[in-house]
C-alpha cells in the first residue's frame, strides 16, 4: 500500500516543481497497473496505450489544480476509467464480439454444486467432496513460477470488472475504498467482484494442485 | 443458534466477506460458530488466503523505457511552459 497522506503531498509538492525524478517514479509505480486497467475497458494495445497516455498528460496539467480530496492514485485512476471507458464505448461499436460484453456470470454459486450432498439427503448442502489442502504446501511450491503463470491465465479468463478488482485488489494490494473510488463501484458490489473472482481463481488453483500433487 | 444454522454451501458465498470484515455481527457469529465445527470451511478458508497469497505474487511488467522518456518528454514540456 502506498501513496496515500504525507507521502502524496512531498510527491504532488515534487510534481508541482517539475521533479522528474518524481514523476518517474509515479509513472513506474502505476504504469503497468494502469495499462492493464485500460486494457480492460478497450480490448485493444494500441488504444490502451494511448488511453494511458492521455491519462498522463491530462495529470501533468491538472496537477496545479488537484485538491487532494482522494488520494493522487485514486485521482489518476478516476481519470483513466472515465477515459478508457469513453473510448471502450466507441471501440463496442465496431468490435460487437468485444469482451467487454462479458460482464454476466454474476450470480449463481462459485463452487459446483457438485461438490455439496444433494437437496434429498439429511446433511444438504454440506461438503460431499471437501477442500483439498493445497494451502499446506510449502510456500516455495505454492508460489512456484507454473502457479503464478496459471493465476495469471485464470484472472485473463474472468469477466471484465472480476479482473478489474481482483488486480487492484489483490495483485496490487490497493484496499477495498480505493477501488470503490478508482472503479466507480459501490462497497457491496465491489466484493461481489472480489468474490466471484477469488472463488473461480480457487477452483482452477485446487483443481490444478489436485492433478499435480499428492499431498 | 449452532452450527446447522449454515450450511456450507452458503458458507463459502460468505467467505469473502468474512475475511473483509463486511460481515453483520449476527451473521458473522453464525459463520464462526459453523467454522468451530466444520474443519471443511476452515480448509475453503485457508484456500482463498492461499489464493490472495499467490495472487499477490503476480507482478506487473516494467513500463517499456521508450514510452517512459516520451512521457518525461512531455512531463518537462507541460511543467517548464503552459501549467
Amino acid at each position: 500500500m502506498d501513496g496515500t497522506g504525507c507521502s502524496d503531498e512531498r510527491m504532488i509538492a515534487a510534481l508541482r516543481s517539475g521533479d522528474e525524478t518524481a514523476f518517474r517514479a509515479l509513472v513506474k509505480r502505476h504504469g503497468a497497473t494502469m495499462r492493464r486497467v485500460a486494457y480492460s475497458f478497450v480490448s485493444d494495445e494500441a488504444v490502451a496505450d494511448e488511453v494511458v497516455q492521455e491519462t498522463w498528460l491530462a495529470v501533468i496539467r491538472g496537477l496545479d489544480g488537484f485538491e487532494g480530496r482522494s488520494s493522487l492514485k485514486t485521482w489518476i485512476f478516476s481519470i483513466l476509467v472515465r477515459r478508457a471507458q469513453t473510448r471502450g464505448a466507441r471501440e463496442r461499436r465496431t468490435t460487437p464480439f468485444s469482451s467487454l460484453t462479458r460482464t454476466g456470470d454474476d450470480d449463481g454459486p462459485t463452487v459446483d454444486p457438485d461438490r455439496f450432498l444433494p437437496a434429498d439427503h439429511c446433511a444438504a448442502g454440506y461438503w460431499s467432496i471437501t477442500p483439498g489442502r493445497f494451502f499446506e504446501l510449502p510456500e516455495d511450491r505454492l508460489l512456484a513460477a507454473e502457479t503464478v503463470e496459471l493465476v495469471e491465465e485464470a484472472i485473463g479468463r474472468l469477466p471484465v470488472r472480476q479482473q478489474q478488482v481482483i488486480r487492484l485488489r489483490d495483485v496490487e494490494g490497493w484496499d477495498a475504498d480505493e477501488v470503490c473510488q478508482s472503479l466507480e463501484l459501490s462497497g457491496p458490489n465491489q466484493r461481489v467482484l472480489l468474490h466471484r473472482a477469488r472463488a473461480a481463481v480457487r477452483a482452477e488453483l485446487e483443481q490444478y494442485f489436485a492433478e499435480v500433487v499428492t499431498l | 443458534m449452532s452450527y446447522e444454522d449454515l450450511p456450507c454451501a452458503d458458507f463459502v458465498e460468505l467467505a469473502t466477506e468474512y475475511l473483509e470484515g463486511s460481515l453483520p455481527v449476527e451473521q458473522r457469529l453464525i459463520v464462526e460458530r459453523h467454522l468451530a465445527f466444520c474443519s471443511p470451511c476452515v480448509d475453503y478458508l485457508e484456500q482463498m488466503r492461499a489464493v490472495i497469497r499467490v495472487t499477490g505474487s503476480l507482478r506487473e511488467e516494467d513500463v517499456p523505457e521508450p514510452v517512459m522518456d516520451s512521457l518525461i518528454d512531455a512531463f518537462r514540456a507541460i511543467s517548464g511552459h503552459d501549467r
